[in-house]
């Protein structure tokens, strides 16, 4: 097709523009009307999906796992406002914020203890045991949850992965991979030992001793010098079975 | 089965209407489109008749069976989802027409909501066969795959889905019998939780259609966020109005997006206002008690709380609202700790707060951040972050030692002259 020239050619190009343009708002004006209806339909849904499940999703933790995770598929964060129809409509919202609100006190009173390392599964079995506004039926899942929603405060609170355990660190430092290493040679009963630790990694004496004096020196760990055998014992307190349930404050 | 009067139509019941009729429906199993039948809808007070072309008989579904009806229209067709209250999933019915949509949905809704079947009495029922006939429609319906387009689906389906397994009256007693009640209550949760997940799949996949044509327009929007200069004011005002929807749906849904961000913040701003707002009222009598900084995670821990459970604030939020603290020129600031801790400051509390450190480093000779972490079981950071206000206040003066490391003690030229 032949290219337009001069005048004529400017035209053309303008009327093709405005055309454009014209058929851009109509698609868009289109993309907007259909918006609104699904949005009204989806609205409507929910309701009567809240009507029959709502118990469902704030009593069983597997459909609330399921929820979650479908809602991640597409692309939707169910927390993200207290405003949002998924929060209010289904009241999940509350139940993760009080959820988040009671993991932060546990690890905040029970960090002069453990200095801000808990078991996921500890910080669960004390959930469990306080009273509870919305539910009692907790899941690992959802404590995992409101830490992530807790993230969103800058306030230090992550999560790390051991090997079968993960824990909660709500002291702000950074972790490096060698006093990661250490707390996973000892997720088992939170015991570390110096010369296990060097055996198990092939690391020099430097080392080991570097690892274990940060832990030492953020309160994560406390020296045994009694342990049996004689060699000095560094416990993990926030990974020792029952530890956190001990109240500190 | 539902037999034909001689114009062709479904015969009625007594006391039954049609409140929508449509013809060339294309009905098909959910996830199995290619498999479509065709034929005539219709939507009484009573149930859902269909039937196929050129079929001698029709097929009914009692409206008591229905559990929902989805409305699954894309841009280019008209989809309505008919979900059963028992495993078997769901119907879909393609309609002709985009504009029949409206008048189908509102009849099959008032068929639900309704609930008309309930006044036919039993002896009408039973002689014109109706449940007998609902229960062969309702297994056709079920699963039009086993008919051939265009065909009338006559044949019992062969795939039938398995039945949630019914307690037996039973009159055993000991251990077996409890075993038995146990398998019993079993199934029936295990029954309703399949029946729970049919409805969230239906309701997530209606997230999931809203989200496609939420990320279209703000494609669009997007693209022609890059011609803005150029655009005519009522363009514009058309462009903002639309931008305005869009963030309305963003937010009410909670769509993760990073473009997202922008006019989520626009449409957010009035709910973070007065969140902040609020915050300015409540934070600084607590502030002033635990020394005039806390931080995010502590403030929002101690809002939560004082909030009693009662429509509760997402994290999201109460951290959009601090950000506002400072251009809505509130008595509260946001500083970052030295760790990156992200913390909340009252100018009012600084003083009450120097004032206490003053009276434990008097007490105590000197004063270290550890000492004030033991005594409060603070972040170091944070620690540290108070004493600095108190020296900063004149009321502390610092000793910094490669022993003892920093230390604080009183200013005695400020505080005892």
């Amino acid at each position: 097709m032949r290219r337009g020239v001069g005048v004529s050619g400017l035209h053309a190009q303008q009327q093709h523009k405005a055309a454009y343009e014209q058929a851009g708002a109509a698609l868009n004006a289109e993309l907007t009307a259909s918006m609104k209806v699904q949005m009204e339909q989806f609205q409507h849904n929910l309701e009567s999906f809240a009507v029959k499940h709502k118990k469902d999703i704030q009593n069983n933790a597997v459909f609330r796992a399921k929820f979650h995770a479908m809602c991640l598929t597409v692309g939707v964060d169910p927390l993200v406002s207290s405003k949002g129809v998924w929060a209010s409509t289904l009241g999940v919202g509350d139940y993760y914020y009080e959820l988040a609100v009671r993991t932060a006190e546990i690890c905040i009173t029970t960090r002069v203890l453990n200095g801000g390392i808990l078991d996921v599964e500890e910080c669960r079995q004390r959930l469990k045991r306080k009273r509870f506004t919305f539910t009692e039926d907790i899941s690992h899942d959802d404590v995992l949850r409101a830490v992530e929603k807790l993230k969103v405060l800058q306030g230090g609170f992550r999560l790390v992965q051991l090997d079968k355990k993960t824990v909660i660190q709500s002291m702000p430092v950074e972790l490096s991979r060698d006093q990661v290493t250490a707390m996973q040679l000892c997720e088992d009963n939170g015991i570390l030992l110096k010369s296990k630790l060097a055996s198990k990694t092939g690391w020099k004496k430097e080392r080991v001793d570097a690892a274990v004096k940060f832990l030492l020196d953020y309160e994560m760990c406390w020296l045994d010098l009694q342990y049996a055998g004689g060699e000095p014992a560094y416990w993990i307190l926030g990974l020792v079975k029952g530890a956190a349930a001990q109240d500190v404050t | 089965m539902v037999s034909l009067a001689p114009g062709g139509a479904p015969q009625m019941q007594t006391g039954e209407r049609v409140l929508a009729q449509l013809h060339d429906v294309r009905m098909y199993e959910k996830d199995k489109d290619k498999a479509k039948v065709a034929g005539a809808l219709h939507v009484t007070n009573h149930r859902l008749v269909f039937k196929a072309g050129g079929a001698a008989h029709a097929s009914a579904v009692s409206g008591a069976e229905i559990a929902a009806v989805n409305d699954k229209s894309s841009m280019v067709s008209a989809r309505l989802e008919v979900v059963w209250k028992d495993a078997r999933g769901a119907v879909r019915f393609e309609l002709a027409h985009k504009k029949e949509r409206t008048a189908c949905m509102d009849a099959m809704k008032s068929l639900v909501t309704g609930k008309e079947w309930t006044k036919i009495p039993t002896a009408t029922a039973v002689a014109t066969g109706t449940s007998q006939a609902t229960h062969t429609a309702n297994r056709q319906v079920a699963a039009p795959t086993q008919t051939a387009p265009g065909q009338a689906p006559t044949q019992a389906p062969t795939r039938v889905q398995p039945q949630p397994q019914q307690a037996k009256p039973t009159t055993a007693v000991g251990v077996a019998a409890v075993i038995q009640r146990e398998k019993a209550k079993d199934s029936a949760r295990q029954a309703t939780l399949d029946s729970s997940f049919g409805d969230l799949d239906a309701l997530i996949s209606g997230a999931a259609e809203l989200v496609s044509v939420a990320q279209k327009l703000q494609a669009a929007l997007a693209r022609d966020e890059l011609h803005a200069a150029e655009m005519s004011p009522t363009e514009l005002a058309l462009r903002n109005q639309q931008n305005e929807d869009l963030g309305r749906v963003l937010q009410d849904l909670g769509i993760e997006s990073p473009v997202a961000v922008v006019s989520k913040g626009i449409k957010r701003s009035k709910y973070h206002e007065q969140l902040a707002r609020e915050l300015a009222q409540f934070l600084p009598g607590v502030l002033e008690r635990i020394g005039g900084v806390a931080t995010s995670v502590d403030a929002y821990c101690l809002y939560i709380r004082a909030r009693s459970s009662i429509e509760l604030v997402a994290p999201d939020d109460f951290r959009a609202a601090c950000k506002l603290f400072e251009p809505l020129a509130l008595p509260l600031r946001n500083v970052t700790l030295s760790d990156n801790v992200a913390a909340i400051e009252c100018s009012s509390a600084a003083e009450p707060s120097a004032q206490r450190l003053l009276a434990l480093a008097k007490q105590k000779g000197s004063i270290s951040p550890m000492d004030l972490v033991r005594e409060s079981t603070m972040p170091i950071s944070l620690a540290l972050k108070q004493l600095e206000q108190a020296e900063q206040l004149g009321r502390l003066c610092r000793d910094e030692h490669l022993d003892h490391g920093t230390r604080f003690y009183p200013n005695l030229f400020m505080t005892s002259y």
